[in-house]
């Protein structure tokens, strides 16, 4: 177990250089001369000395290989760079900001699993029966309908119905629990509404399934209540696709957050992005994109790891 | 003689089964597949829409009128004006080509290169193939919208970008798919018969392999049309995708919708309606085209 982690963490090493290839070259290899896009929009006059500046704390005056290499040796001491214009360091202001983006995470997952694992198993227990199609139905509409449609309906209707709006000033957990509650559960919604839709539906395809299986027939003719049998026994033996499911879907609800974010006015990894953006700093993109896959590879890793503690049957080599 | 009479009866039969085949194979997919054929029908209105736009659309999307502005849904103006008076009914029609091109385009442009590394990649393995998995892997990290929104930076906002945008990643890592299938065949019998007849790298690919895994692309193709339409919309939304004053309804629904939300409601309707019937339908269909060409994809999503 321990080598079947150590091997897998080692082989994510050759992808994260190709990650940073990707990221360091999309400022060299695209089109466009990545400095006057910089530079346009900004008041000041633009100077030769300006233009030299900004190309030295690029790295744009080295070559390709050795402002890789430099940045390849930052990030592996955790330095992903600094802020083009206030100089402030990248790393910091992503884990600042990813508390944020990690409660609303948090939350929306635990949203989605609250309501996605009784209706799907309610779904599969009651196949083809009305109820079923209902709640099929609502699953596929939720994976249709999109996250910034959603977002934009829960900011306006309840003032277009009831006069109210969220207020979008966002605080702490403990600076104000019921202020950072009422943006963080809408935001949270949005992302889990859609995750619950996908895993309703995986939910129900497993539980059919295993609803089939020699030993549910053998539990319920040892006669345990039919409550026991599907949670004890099947229950328990669907919830690995889940935790897969979860783990594939981490990405999708990083990627939601851009929106959620900038809709609803937290100041997450999201938002920092789209500022950075508009401020053209591009360090700081560089270093949202390559920590959030970093991030993304790690879960990914921790959810092949987690197959072995849900399930003691499966071994790695 | 008898014989004869007999053969020629179940002929007309046939004839006649056959014509009464298609209704009633179209009623059998609609009743097994409602939602299937729901997404049927709204992939063809998408397309129906946007090749007839000129037609449909009453007015030019883009011509303002001052004197009708943020007119409320009427007979004249079927969805209402937006703050520059221009007729949104029209701007949801040409939206509709927008969006069927950035699908079409961004499928078809991501489709060869992502053919071409999957076979590639399986049948040459070795190193080559290690490099590619890697950057499959590197691509396939990033979320998404987050990889788009920064190729877009660079590239710039504009129609072609976004579908140049949409189709880089895309092609990557659908070629991972293209690389399983092919692997499974290349081991095949019949690759093996035609290297020993002295057929070379380039045929057993193009004659031997390629026409094998035609449905794992039909697959691909159909899922990502929808994934494209609303990656689009998403982009266009946030503003880094198609500028105004283009009808994109991604941009509908951020640039007049979010600005006039409250005074003129019908702003926001029109493109989440159409949006969302459009990518449900999209979707649908392509669920149901994955159950009959490759059952083992069932339930991937």
């Amino acid at each position: 177990m321990a080598r079947y982690a150590a091997r897998r963490l080692l082989a994510m090493i050759p992808t994260m250089l190709v990650m940073l290839f990707i990221v360091v070259s999309l400022t060299r290899f695209l089109p466009g001369n990545i400095i006057d896009l910089m530079l346009t929009g900004s008041s000041a006059q633009v100077t030769p000395a300006m233009r030299a500046q900004v190309s030295e704390r690029l790295g744009l005056n080295k070559s390709l290989p050795q402002q890789y290499g430099e940045y390849v040796l930052g990030v592996s001491h955790g330095d992903l760079g600094n802020s083009l214009w206030d100089g402030r360091s990248v790393s910091t202001m992503v884990i600042d900001r990813a508390s944020v983006t990690g409660e609303v995470a948090a939350v929306a997952i635990l949203v989605s699993v609250l309501i996605s694992i009784p209706l799907g198993v309610i779904s599969a227990v009651k196949q083809d029966s009305p109820l079923d199609y209902g709640l099929r139905s609502m699953s596929i509409a939720g994976i249709s309908l999109p996250n910034f449609v959603v977002a934009q309906a829960i900011v306006v209707l309840p003032a277009l119905w009831w006069q109210t709006a969220i207020p979008f000033q966002y605080k702490s957990f403990l600076e104000d629990p019921v202020i950072n509650m009422t943006i963080v559960l809408p935001a949270a919604g949005v992302l889990g509404l859609r995750l619950s839709a996908s895993i309703a539906r995986m939910m129900r395809t497993t539980m059919l399934d295993i609803m089939q299986q020699d030993y549910i027939r053998t539990a319920k003719s040892k006669g345990l209540t039919s409550f026991t049998v599907i949670v004890r026994h099947g229950l328990k033996n669907a919830l690995i696709p889940v935790v897969t499911l979860l783990g594939l879907q981490l990405s999708a609800l990083i990627g939601g957050s851009v929106v959620t974010e900038s809709l609803f006015a937290l100041p997450g990894i999201g938002r920092l992005l789209l500022d950075a953006i508009t401020a053209r700093d591009y360090p700081i993109i560089q270093g949202v994109v390559v920590s959030v896959g970093f991030f993304v590879m790690i879960t990914n890793l921790a959810v092949d790891l987690s197959y072995g503690f849900l399930d003691p049957r499966i071994r790695y080599s | 003689m008898a014989r004869e009479t007999a053969i020629s009866t179940g002929n007309a039969r046939g004839v006649d089964r056959k014509n009464r085949g298609f209704l009633h194979e179209l009623w059998k997919f609609v009743s097994r597949k409602p939602f299937g054929a729901f997404g049927a029908a709204m992939t063809l209105l998408l397309v129906v829409t946007a090749i007839f736009a000129p037609v449909i659309a009453h007015f030019d999307p883009l011509a303002t009128d001052q004197t009708s502005v943020l007119l409320p849904p009427g007979a004249d103006h079927l969805a209402g004006t937006d703050q520059f008076g221009r007729d949104v009914f029209s701007r949801l029609v040409y939206g509709a080509r927008v969006s069927l091109f950035v699908g079409l385009g961004a499928s078809f442009l991501a489709l060869i290169p992502g053919i071409v590394i999957g076979i590639m990649s399986a049948y040459f393995r070795g190193l080559f193939d290690y490099i590619v998995q890697r950057v499959v892997d590197a691509v396939q990290a990033i979320p998404g919208i987050i990889l788009l929104i920064a190729i877009m930076v660079v590239l710039g906002g504009s129609l072609v970008n976004v579908i140049i945008a949409l189709a880089l990643p895309r092609a990557i890592s659908s070629s991972r798919v293209m690389r399983g299938s092919t692997m499974q065949i290349s081991n095949s019998e019949y690759v093996t018969a035609a290297r020993a007849l002295g057929a070379d790298d380039a045929r057993i690919m193009i004659r031997h392999i390629l026409p094998n895994i035609v449905s794992p692309i039909i697959v691909i193709v159909s899922l990502g049309f929808g994934e494209f339409i609303l990656a689009e919309a998403t982009l266009s939304f946030l503003g880094y995708g198609i500028q105004p004053p283009a009808p994109s309804w991604g941009g509908m629904l951020s640039v007049e919708g979010r600005a006039y939300m409250f005074a003129a409601p019908w702003l926001l309707w029109g493109p989440a309606i159409a949006l969302s019937l459009v990518v449900f339908g999209v979707n649908m269909f392509g669920d149901a085209l994955r159950d009959v060409l490759d059952p083992r994809l069932r339930g991937t999503r």
